[in-house]
């Protein structure tokens, strides 16, 4: 049986000063760009250096002061407007359902590559008929917590689809209203095995209009315990009248 | 504007909150811009970058909520970073980089031990004022230019591996003097 010598070097035939010091160049940004990807990678796939460098960060952050501010020309908050929100709201437009699934995979896929082929995923398809002869069938892809519930009555045509919480996750989905200035004010949890309408609180119906921020949540199983968004935000975006 | 502020201003752009990015913004952009026209030098490539740098906080301000630090050194190391991005895919680097560092009897503290992002240690102004001074004025232009290795030490006319064993060097002392 061998035994490893505890001060053994890293697997790598690094030492930790050589990390610190990789960290801290990366941070100085004396690297070239293919050193930095590099690193980037790195720190994506190792915490502990992941940390080196964040703690780098966080102590030359006082070298920003050296930055005397500069106002840039106002066309530029206007062309990111443009960039960010114009092209973005044509495509909600255009594909409606599939920008809200955009939403939901963004939440567990890094890329949009990889999203791409989860949409295929959403092969989980259960249809099962129900007492309302209701057809209900559940998409999800895998390790997502979220899953869409389509609902189809036969009868008068009508498709419905609710989102919902894994319910091997033991979450609930909670809708949001988000105020321009303020704290968000919950307009509802999703129960599962409901149509997924929500009763809107009679008083804050008026404030659902034009240019309203709605926001869906992942909360506790019931709801968020403590009246504000407490899980990670998995889609949002501004009321408008068709 | 108090740095809590500023956090809840992040985590409302992360629910898509669009005033609150036009706020956030407001009060941060000159300093963005800064940070890019210091590191690019030019008017124009800095506005475009500035463009790309709120892009990616729009796009990245959910990872601030899960995340934490001060939410003044996320935005700055978002600018930074693409702007040093920029410039060295622009002026690439012939870094033959020795990864196997010579600097032997150096000692360090364990990392996974002592890590800690609160601002718990010595300031890095005094750990600053310990260094050489030519040495502690390279790690600075280094960090707030965006300057190489190869232009510091053209700069300074002192050949290239000098200037690197001199920030090496300086970053090691720093965290030595940090953790004391």
């Amino acid at each position: 049986m061998t035994t490893e010598p505890l001060d053994r070097n890293p697997p790598d035939g690094g030492r930790p000063e050589n990390d610190e010091i990789l960290a801290g160049e990366y941070v100085l940004g004396v690297l070239s760009l293919e050193a930095r990807h590099r690193i980037e990678a790195r720190m994506a796939s190792d915490q502990s250096f992941a940390r080196l460098v964040a703690r780098w960060q966080s102590n030359m952050a006082s070298f920003n002061g050296d930055y005397q501010e500069q106002q840039p020309s106002t066309a530029v908050f206007q062309a990111i407007e443009r960039r960010l929100f114009t092209e973005n709201r044509r495509v909600e437009v255009k594909q409606g359902l599939w920008d809200a699934v955009g939403f939901w995979r963004g939440l567990s896929f890094a890329t949009s590559a990889i999203a791409a082929v989860a949409l295929l995923y959403i092969a989980t398809v259960q249809l099962r008929p129900t007492t309302t002869n209701n057809i209900v069938a559940e998409l999800s892809a895998p390790n997502d917590p979220v899953a869409l519930r389509v609902s189809f009555n036969p009868a008068d045509g009508r498709l419905r689809i609710i989102p919902i919480a894994d319910q091997s996750t033991e979450k609930s989905l909670q809708l949001w209203l988000v105020p321009q200035s303020g704290n968000p004010t919950s307009l509802g949890v999703f129960e599962p095995g409901t149509d997924g309408e929500l009763l809107i609180p009679a008083k804050l119906r008026s404030r659902i209009g034009q240019g309203a921020t709605l926001a869906v949540s992942v909360e506790p199983l019931g709801g968020s315990p403590t009246g504000l968004p407490t899980g990670p935000v998995i889609a949002s975006g501004s009321a408008r009248n068709l | 504007m108090q740095n809590s502020e500023m956090a809840g201003l992040i985590n409302r752009v992360a629910i898509g909150d669009r005033q609150a990015f036009t706020d956030l913004y407001r009060v941060t952009s000159p300093k963005l811009f800064a940070i890019c026209l210091r590191i690019l030098k030019d008017r124009g490539e800095a506005e475009e970058a500035l463009q790309e740098v709120y892009i990616k906080v729009w796009q990245k301000a959910k990872s601030f909520a899960i995340g934490s630090g001060m939410p003044t050194t996320w935005l700055a190391t978002i600018a930074r970073n693409h702007a040093i991005d920029i410039i060295r895919a622009r002026k690439p680097v012939n870094d033959d980089i020795d990864e196997v560092f010579d600097l032997a009897d150096e000692t360090m503290p364990n990392p996974e031990q002592s890590v800690a992002m609160a601002d718990d240690g010595r300031r890095i102004d005094a750990c600053m004022g310990e260094l050489d001074q030519v040495h502690a004025q390279s790690v600075r232009r280094a960090y707030v230019e965006g300057l190489t290795y190869a232009e510091l030490a053209d700069d300074l006319r002192v050949p290239l591996n000098t200037v690197r064993t001199w920030l090496r060097r300086s970053l090691l002392k720093l965290r030595e003097c940090m953790q004391r």
